[in-house]
């Protein structure tokens, strides 16, 4: 385009020249076909800006982070001249179109269209554009461009990926159990039951099963009413869409990913966060995980959720005293942190910390003690994260 | 389509381009409209031909080749030499049109000859351009139209896209926008000369004068003006001088001026040898007293021939690197309308100064009487003058120019007027004896005063100018010695010198006069003319009582041959009656002539019939010869291939009637749909073996097996599918009518 626009340029003022000292026809015929060139070219964009349609169909509006969502588009000529030169560009700070390129440039004759069938993968939860952002057209003498935004963008609402956590290897499943002084696992009554597919083997009794001659698990008591509490820090960090989107995905996820994990083992999960006021989300079974999900998906965060406010209302709760495992899913480690971990420890309660940050933070971790703290990347996998 | 729309993108330039190129050269008779007629009737012949199929294409051509046998056919054999001579450029026509058109053709599908024809037409514009002669507007548009459509091809060509990139269909559907600036170029006008930037020009002078105005405001009174020939608002100055250079003005006039003109500014009166100053500063309105008295006066003197002696001039004054306290006008000044109403004009004796400084940008427009004092009637005039203004004339002139009213310019304030002249212009002036002796002696024989005066400037004309006449001494303290040292010792000097020497030499014979500061302006033929500042100047300006104040030129070589002729006193005003050229030579009334009657012809019919004859019988043989060409064919075919043609045949036939087979659509579904569109629904014709028994479409199963199954057709299939046709052109006739039914049999078949 450039090379195209020097020689324009130099073809001009030749002209310019030529009528100088020659006149006649020819002379000004020349001079004026390319004085009004530009002219004509930025009428042939107007009308292509006009009658240049894009039809874009995502196959599902909820969509789920990470999950590949079939993505059409038309790109329509509805006029009765030829677009030389279509260009799109999609939106890619928080999805992705796969198969196509953004340096394509497609022809469309009078009334004619190009459809493309592809997939979209958005990267984040929350609302947010997808699909063809802005258009690039070129004139038929590749002189003149015209970028514009895309008048019928797609918004998509988008929810937390379902990670399915194998295991959670920093965890010891009994100790989200409350473990009834009254009964000594020694003792020749111990309760066991039958092993059952996906029962942590670490739960297996193996003096038990070595006496009766089959796996034997043992039977875990009271486990309905205790459960597993989840703090989740539900504050929105900057007003940069790239800055907070990643980093709430992440912690839903978190969140999410742990609520099901513990879901699918009966476990109940309490779910604690910051919403004006302290929220609980609970989810007791497989059966209400649904309802859980959606509404961890919904949760919005605020500017003025803030985490030390969330810890604080936290530990007015006497019931997550009672649990034998809480989680903190966090931005920042701050004192108010340190001070519920404290808290939650005095009360025999095991306690994860979940830093979900990219800045390398000094974590201080004191397993022995009954506490595990990681940090968790915004862009990091948690089936490879170290839970 | 799109072959026929790609062929008339590419093809129709180069036609345009051959088809008027040739016109001068083929000998067309003058006045001719038929010749680009003709050549649009080719070229489309040309486009049917490639276009049409089958025998269509013959068609047109056809027609085309009957009239013009049949015009050469009417005529009578001894005119049609002369007559196909005569119209011989028709043969030339169908020749360029067909080489033409064959050109556009290999153009259209050759890139290499497109582009190089592309070349060959650029270069040949800029060849024309240079050389001439300069092509017609309806040659140069097509040409570029053709360039454009080789760049854009070019262009394409290299362009990595996606989608529909076929090039002709790209060259379709842009070609709208390249027609439109072929069309742009063939409507503007173009001039024979070239651009002179006028405008340019005129823009940058405006910038120009503008950041000089600027510029100017910050910097306040440029220093230079005190130092310019001749003319400074500190009054002249005697000695060597330098000649500087700059615009100061512009003027811009009616072309009555003549030669020159003269802007006086400072008017002084008072001289003490050395230096010129001014003692008369009285508030009159005494350039229009000056002005009105020399048009009373010539009035009084020559009323019917007044123009011999004055003229009235209008001029438009812009001030450009100016800074001064004057308004610069000719003396007979009538009047002076500045553009800037704060800019009105105060006066000082006969100077007009600005109530406050006037400088870059001042205007206005101003008008005077200019006389025609070089000529030798108005000294006569001048000098025979003897009788002083009437009060009657003076009243009727004020009255003319509109000044009746105006405060100051009563015939007594004129008569005070005179008085102040003499007292003010006229004061006691002593000469040397040596001086009055040459005085005596230069205006020997003299009688009026107008007469001596044009003596005295003859005589100071003939010294020598120069720049450089030396400082002036000490020693000269008054007039009489300046006088003495010019005449009889330097004899050179520049325009302030005789200046101050003729009003010395003036007064001292009696007559009052002046010493005037400003510029001495050549005109030319030009509307517009800028002052220079080397046009600074010094004149001397006499006072006749009666005539007004006259300005003479004594600087040598600088004088303006500004008379113009008196009219002849003597030229007769009548003239003929003209009714009296109606009469012949005896006086008699001449008749009119009468026409002579002409013949009266018939119309022959001849001309009408045997053409539209031979068009009719053209098709009738067309149809005739087509049908046995498709006959032959026809026996030619084995059964299979004739099965086929008719199958096809049949279905033409049902899409005569507007029953078409769907996009997707099976021939069994075509089938059903055409028996439930032509048949009443419910009839049960219907077998399971045959379930278009008893219908025409019977035809349609065959042709399915033909198309798709590998089984041969037997025999009997033939007669079976011909008589579905048969019972097909029955159902048209019914439905469409015997006429179209005829109109489809006489199409035939398509083989």
């Amino acid at each position: 385009m450039k090379r195209n626009r020097i020689i324009y340029a130099i073809l001009w003022i030749l002209s310019l020249i030529g009528i100088s000292f020659f006149g006649g026809t020819v002379s000004y015929g020349i001079f004026y076909a390319l004085t009004f060139l530009p002219v004509i070219l930025f009428l042939y964009l107007i009308f292509v800006w006009i009658f240049f349609h894009i039809y874009q169909q995502i196959g599902n509006k909820r969509l789920i982070a990470g999950r590949m969502e079939p993505f059409y588009f038309t790109l329509m000529n509805e006029y009765h001249f030829g677009f030389c030169s279509i260009r799109v560009h999609f939106f890619s700070s928080f999805s992705d179109i796969s198969g196509l390129d953004d340096d394509t440039e497609y022809e469309l004759l009078p009334g004619t269209g190009i459809k493309k069938n592809t997939q979209l993968v958005c990267k984040y939860r929350g609302e947010y554009e997808v699909g063809i952002k802005n258009v690039e057209i070129t004139d038929f003498l590749r002189l003149f461009k015209l970028r514009y935004h895309n008048k019928e963008t797609q918004r998509v609402y988008v929810r937390p990926d379902i990670v399915d956590l194998s295991e959670i290897k920093s965890l010891d499943l009994s100790q989200t159990l409350f473990k009834n002084s009254f009964v000594n696992p020694i003792e020749p009554d111990i309760l066991v039951r039958k092993y059952e597919a996906g029962d942590d083997i670490r739960m297996i009794n193996w003096k038990a099963s070595a006496r009766s001659g089959e796996l034997l698990v043992r039977k875990m008591t009271a486990q309905e009413r205790e459960g597993v509490s989840i703090l989740l820090g539900s504050k929105r960090i900057s007003e940069e869409m790239a800055d907070y989107l990643p980093l709430e995905n992440k912690m839903l996820e978190l969140a999410i990913a742990l609520a099901y994990f513990f879901v699918r083992k009966n476990i109940t999960v309490h779910t604690y966060y910051l919403d004006g006021e302290l929220q609980e989300a609970n989810t007791e079974g497989i059966d209400s995980f649904e309802g859980y999900y959606e509404r961890m998906s919904a949760l919005a965060f605020k500017t003025d959720s803030d985490e030390e406010k969330m810890l604080v209302s936290a530990c007015g709760q006497k019931d997550i005293f009672t649990r034998r495992s809480a989680f903190l899913i966090l931005h920042e480690w701050t004192a108010a942190a340190a001070e519920t971990v404290k808290m939650l420890r005095e009360n025999n309660v095991f306690v994860m910390v979940c830093i979900v940050n990219d800045d390398n933070i000094e974590i201080n971790e004191d397993t022995n003690n009954g506490v595990k703290m990681i940090r968790i990347g915004t862009e990091e996998d948690l089936k490879e994260a170290d839970l | 389509m799109t072959a026929l729309l790609y062929d008339i993108i590419c093809i129709f330039p180069v036609l345009l381009l051959a088809v008027v190129s040739a016109a001068p050269f083929i000998g067309l008779p003058e006045e001719n409209v038929t010749y680009y007629p003709l050549a649009a009737l080719l070229a489309i012949c040309c486009f049917c031909i490639k276009h049409l199929k089958g025998r269509y294409k013959a068609v047109l051509p056809g027609i085309t080749l009957a009239l013009g046998m049949g015009v050469i056919v009417l005529k009578d054999a001894e005119e049609r030499a002369a007559f196909i001579q005569e119209n011989i450029w028709a043969l030339w026509c169908l020749g360029i049109v067909a080489a033409a058109f064959l050109l556009g053709m290999l153009i259209a599908y050759d890139l290499k000859v497109r582009l190089i024809s592309s070349a060959a037409v650029f270069g040949l514009l800029i060849y024309f351009m240079v050389a001439g002669p300069q092509p017609d507007r309806v040659q140069t548009a097509p040409a570029l139209f053709l360039i454009l459509l080789s760049v854009i091809d070019v262009i394409q060509r290299y362009w990595k896209k996606s989608g529909y990139t076929d090039t002709k269909g790209h060259l379709i559907s842009v070609s709208p926008f390249a027609l439109l600036l072929a069309l742009i170029v063939f409507l503007i006008p173009a001039s024979e000369k070239p651009y002179d930037w006028n405008i340019v020009k005129t823009v940058a002078g405006r910038i120009y004068d503008g950041i000089k105005y600027t510029a100017r405001f910050f910097h306040g009174k440029d220093e230079d003006y005190g130092s310019v020939m001749g003319f400074s608002d500190s009054g002249p100055s005697f000695g060597n001088l330098f000649e500087g250079e700059k615009e100061l003005m512009k003027i811009n006039t009616d072309r009555q001026t003549g030669p020159g003109i003269y802007l006086a500014g400072r008017v002084l009166d008072d001289f003490n040898g050395r230096e010129w100053n001014r003692t008369y500063d009285e508030d009159h309105e005494d350039r229009l007293m000056d002005s009105l008295e020399t048009v009373s006066s010539i009035m009084q003197y020559d009323e019917d021939y007044n123009f011999d002696y004055y003229k009235r001039v209008q001029l438009y004054i812009t001030y450009n690197e100016f800074n001064t306290a004057y308004f610069l006008a000719p003396s007979k000044m009538l009047e002076l309308v500045p553009e800037n109403e704060k800019e009105a004009y105060i006066q000082h004796g006969f100077e007009m100064c600005g109530e406050r400084k006037l400088g870059y940008g001042t205007k206005y427009l101003l008008t005077y009487i200019r006389t025609n004092e070089r000529n030798e009637g108005f000294t006569t005039y001048a000098d025979g003058k003897s009788l002083p203004i009437e009060k009657d004339i003076w009243d009727q002139v004020c009255y003319a120019f509109h000044y009746d009213k105006t405060p100051g310019c009563s015939y007594d304030d004129y008569m005070a007027y005179t008085e102040r002249m003499f007292q003010y212009y006229l004061p006691q002036t002593e000469i040397s004896e040596r001086a009055e002796a040459y005085m005596e002696e230069l205006l020997d024989g003299a009688e009026g005063d107008m007469e001596k005066l044009k003596l005295i400037e003859e005589a100071l004309s003939g010294f020598e100018y120069t720049l450089t006449p030396g400082d002036l001494p000490e020693e000269i303290d008054n007039e009489a010695e300046f006088l003495d040292r010019l005449l009889f010792e330097t004899g050179e000097g520049y325009c302030t010198y005789y200046a101050t020497a003729f009003v010395i030499m003036a007064r001292s014979i009696g007559v009052p006069a002046r010493f005037v500061q400003g510029f001495r302006v050549p005109m030319n033929s030009s509307q517009s003319v800028s002052v220079m500042s080397s046009m600074a100047h010094a004149w001397p300006e006499a006072y006749i009582k009666g005539v007004g104040w006259i300005a003479f030129e004594p600087t040598p070589r600088m004088a303006f041959d500004s008379a113009w002729q008196f009219m002849n006193r003597e030229s007769t005003t009548a003239f003929e009656d003209r009714s009296h050229f109606d009469e012949g030579k005896d006086g008699e009334q001449q008749e009119d002539i009468a026409e002579p009657e002409e013949e009266k012809k018939a119309v022959d019919l001849r001309v009408i019939f045997i053409p539209l004859g031979l068009i009719v019988l053209f098709l009738l043989v067309f149809v005739l010869l087509d049908r046995m060409i498709q006959s032959s064919r026809y026996n030619k075919m084995d059964t299979q291939q004739k099965l086929l043609v008719n199958c096809r045949y049949g279905i033409r036939l049902l899409r005569s009637m507007g029953i078409r087979i769907s996009q997707g659509e099976t021939l069994q579904e075509f089938a059903l749909r055409a028996y439930n569109e032509l048949y009443e629904a419910g009839e049960e014709n219907n077998t399971e073996a045959d379930p278009y028994e008893g219908t025409c479409l019977g035809f349609i199963e065959r042709y399915e097996q033909l198309l798709y199954s590998d089984k041969k057709a037997g025999e009997e299939a033939l007669p079976a599918v011909m008589e579905d046709i048969s019972g097909l052109f029955g159902l048209i006739r019914i439905r469409k009518g015997r006429i179209r039914t005829l109109i489809i049999k006489l199409g035939g078949m398509r083989i």
